[in-house]
């Protein structure tokens, strides 16, 4: 089953670079210094560029599956697989992107219930930014990559405050180098492929994006981009903070806008975290939109509908996690999927497309 | 699917059709303006039918009566070549002759008894002069507007563009009114597809009356339930010539001073055409304020209800005493103080609006300086909140488009809510909805956020700012002209002095 998709849906295959960025920075940053720090201590900012080069590795890997498989994952999965084994993983991957959606809506929810509002009520939080979430889905695939485009604009400020943090910077914190093993490096670089997580939604926004392989370059400037986001606010948090301190600072980047000061403000956070619902938002719309798009193409569902039933399924669940070790808890089984799902089924999936279309190319 | 009822309805108009020419004097007949009569001269007679309100009388002395009473004929086509005036036509359709009557053309017959006529133009045009526009006032530049009259407003369009390629097509619209309505576009340069969309759209619209161009701005909107006006409506002829230059359409309402464009985008709302008759970096430096005081003029409310309820921590210790010792006898929580501020400004406005000038004014001074002052001194308000206030009612007023300056009054009242809702997080998330809106909300089939989304570069040296003319060689891409070069850029670089 080929798609066929509407030149008035498609984007411009630059936006390649706004959708990956965007969905990959998310709730993450605003804490992944703790995560990173527990095994490679200041030598983490060598696995933030480990991951960076592996998930370069993966984007590659997922260019030349879909290039070669003409489609998105749904029919690359139906083609390697057939109908129904095609159709059960793809389920599954749909799944995984629901979870994903929750994870981020549900993460975001608890740092405003932290930090700005305790008494927050969760339910009608999360309903609220899904109702939006919506009200760009419906808009069809380009007003998501719209606000995917102008939040990667909104939130550059976010980057210009980290000057603030510096003034009381300590850069002999890294000296001296390599006081970590190598083990311990790899391994604080697996957490941080948490972080770079959501790269993996191009499976299914592909064939949205004109002459789609144009986008290949883009796509690897998106990771470049984030990678550089990523080391930046690491970096700005190492020469604040002293290793003890941010082993037990589970919102680092919230921490260190805390002391950004300008003449008519004080306390950054709440502007960050308000800056930080429109970087949010994308997250959600792109991996709801995603599980939308790909349910409508397993099942040939009507969207709209699909798409209320989705949300409501990302609104239950989200509200019914209410304790912090719960959201941690989803969080660690969503980022462990997320890792093996990049670094084990995708290049498991190249590997047997190759195989695959070789064969039946000789056969041919 | 809902099952539609097909129900064949007929208005009354439509009823009793005038079939023949004694059934049109007989209904004419019962109106007092309406003359019929017998006109006698050197033995041969004529029916000369018209309206008197609607003819010009010295034109019926002049022209018609002094011609007639000198020769004889016996034929129509004789009597045609005795008039001395252009476009006579000879017809027997009643439905022509009708409508010719009813807009100022006399209709003369041999016989009483005939079918047959002439019929001839001597429309009594009364119409306002052409006077300096008061909407888009510029202090440099062109001093004429449009006015009511149809004809009028072409011309002084085409007086700016004298090219043959200036196309005027012409649509009537409602069924009682029947009212002019004309597109106007370069053939060349604008996009066939845009001027058939606006085409179809106008052909669409079924309403019985159209007494302005705001009937049309609404009924062919793309979205018409769109808080933000997807057609500029301007009162300049300049601005329209320049705006058909671009490769847009104009579209011209008899009876309406607005002349309407289309496609548009929302930054094209806040560009007032002053600012191309300022050296570019002045031009753009007052865009980018205006810009900046739309969005201070819609947020500043609501960040003030978010931080003085939620997060009174923002404010540094040497404002928030300024603050606290402003709002210490304030028996109302934020949000009832600026509801009742923001509510009290739309009134003056409202007021200001209604009245006569004269009285306006003074309604601006009573309302704006005596309400205010004595509302702060009964201790209602705080009087930062005042200062507030009034900063961005003036803020607001600066959008050169005055149907967007409606909307940027009342699109504060969403965030307002918002913010008593979730504070700073809560503005934020208003804003999102509403750029979810903008981002789905298009013009005449155009993207509404463009030149920023979809991402046109080019189209940005006329957006955010007004760059200089000799980088303006291209035509807007978003609306996909014919020709998009405007003139030869490379011609433009070259310095012709220095070659003695």
């Amino acid at each position: 089953m080929d798609i066929t998709i509407k030149d008035t849906e498609k984007v411009s295959p630059f936006f390649a670079f706004f959708l990956i960025h965007s969905v990959q920075i998310g709730v993450g940053i605003l804490g992944f210094q703790r995560v990173i720090v527990k095994n490679a201590g200041y030598d983490a900012w060598m696995s933030i560029i480990l991951a960076g080069i592996a998930n370069q590795v993966i984007l590659w890997l997922m260019y030349e599956l879909l290039k070669r498989g003409n489609g998105d994952l749904i029919s690359i999965h139906r083609k390697i697989f057939g109908k129904w084994i095609g159709g059960f993983l793809s389920t599954l991957f749909i799944l995984y992107v629901l979870l994903a959606a929750t994870v981020f809506l549900r993460s975001f929810t608890q740092v405003v219930q932290v930090w700005v509002f305790p008494q927050l009520s969760t339910w009608i939080f999360c309903a609220v930014l899904l109702l939006l979430a919506c009200y760009y889905i419906v808009g069809g695939f380009r007003t998501v990559a719209g606000l995917c485009f102008l939040s990667v604009i909104y939130s550059l400020p976010l980057l210009i405050v980290l000057y603030f943090p510096l003034h009381y910077a300590h850069f002999y914190n890294f000296f001296p180098l390599m006081t970590h093993s190598p083990m311990q490096i790899l391994q604080s670089a697996k957490a941080t492929t948490m972080e770079f997580l959501g790269v993996e939604l191009l499976l299914l926004f592909y064939p949205f994006l004109k002459e789609p392989d144009k986008s290949r370059r883009w796509g690897h400037y998106a990771l470049l981009y984030t990678t550089i986001f990523y080391i930046a606010f690491a970096i700005v948090a190492f020469v604040y903070f002293t290793e003890e301190q941010l082993k037990s600072t589970i919102w680092a980047t919230l921490s260190l806008w805390k002391i950004v000061e300008f003449p008519i403000v004080e306390r950054f956070e709440y502007i960050g975290i308000a800056i930080w619902v429109a970087v949010v938002v994308p997250n959600l719309c792109i991996c709801l939109w995603g599980a939308n798009y790909g349910m409508k193409r397993i099942f040939s569902f009507k969207r709209r509908r699909v798409l209320l039933i989705l949300a409501l399924i990302v609104f239950l669940s989200c509200s019914l996690l209410t304790s912090h070790p719960h959201i941690e808890k989803l969080n660690v089984v969503f980022s462990e999927i997320g890792f093996y799902f990049l670094y084990t089924y995708i290049p498991f999936l190249f590997l047997v497309q190759l195989i695959l279309y070789k064969v039946r190319g000789q056969q041919g | 699917m809902k099952q539609i009822k097909k129900k064949t309805k007929t208005l009354s108009i439509e009823k009793q059709p005038l079939n023949s020419l004694s059934d049109l004097f007989n209904t004419l007949s019962s109106s007092e303006d309406f003359s019929r009569f017998q006109f006698d001269s050197q033995g041969t007679s004529c029916w000369i039918s018209y309206l008197k309100t609607m003819v010009n009388p010295d034109f019926i002395h002049q022209s018609v009566l002094s011609p007639l009473s000198q020769h004889s004929f016996t034929l129509l086509q004789e009597m045609k070549g005795i008039l001395p005036i252009e476009n006579i036509i000879i017809t027997s359709n009643v439905q022509e002759i009708q409508d010719s009557l009813m807009t100022g053309y006399i209709f003369i017959q041999l016989y009483e008894q005939d079918s047959e006529g002439i019929l001839l133009s001597g429309v009594a045009n009364e119409t306002r002069q052409v006077s300096p526009p008061e909407v888009e006032f510029s202090v440099v530049g062109p001093k004429e507007s449009f006015v009511e009259t149809l004809d009028t407003n072409i011309n002084l369009i085409r007086k700016r563009l004298p090219i043959p390629q200036l196309t005027v097509k012409e649509i009537k619209v409602g069924k009682l009114s029947k009212t002019r309505v004309s597109i106007l576009y370069i053939d060349g340069i604008a996009d066939q597809e845009n001027i058939n969309t606006a085409i179809q759209r106008i052909q669409d619209i079924e309403y019985d009356q159209i007494p302005d161009s705001s009937f049309i701005t609404q009924m062919m909107a793309d979205n018409s339930n769109s808080p933000f006006p997807q057609v500029v409506d301007t009162e300049r002829p300049d601005r329209i010539a320049s705006i058909l230059a671009e490769g847009k359409l104009a579209i011209l309402v008899d009876g309406s001073p607005m002349v309407l464009t289309m496609p548009v985008t929302l930054v094209e709302f806040f560009s007032a055409f002053e600012d191309y008759f300022l050296p570019w970096h002045i031009a753009s430096i007052f865009r980018l304020i205006r810009l900046g005081a739309v969005t201070f003029s819609v947020t500043i409310t609501p960040l003030y209800v978010a931080v003085l309820t939620y997060h009174y921590q923002m404010i540094p210790t040497d404002l928030l005493a300024t603050l606290i010792s402003s709002r210490t006898d304030i028996p109302f929580p934020p949000i009832i103080e600026v509801v009742i501020l923001e509510l009290s400004i739309e009134l003056l406005r409202e007021a200001g609006a209604r009245l006569p000038t004269k009285i306006g004014q003074t309604i601006g001074i009573v309302g704006g300086i005596v309400i205010g002052t004595a509302s702060v001194e009964a201790g209602l308000t705080s009087n930062v909140l005042l200062i507030l206030v009034a900063l961005a009612a003036l803020a607001s007023f600066t959008t050169p488009i005055y149907q967007m300056g409606n909307t940027i009054r009342l699109i504060r009242f969403p965030f307002l809510f918002f913010a008593q809702l979730w504070g700073i997080i809560g503005v934020s998330t208003c804003f999102l909805f509403f750029l979810a809106h903008l981002l789905q909300l298009t013009s005449l089939g155009r993207p509404y956020l463009t030149p920023v989304y979809p991402l046109r570069l080019m189209d940005l040296k006329d957006a955010l700012f007004r760059l200089p003319f000799n980088w303006q060689g291209k035509r807007p891409v978003q609306l996909r002209t014919e020709d998009p070069e405007r003139f030869y850029s490379e011609k433009v670089t070259e310095k012709k002095d220095n070659e003695k």
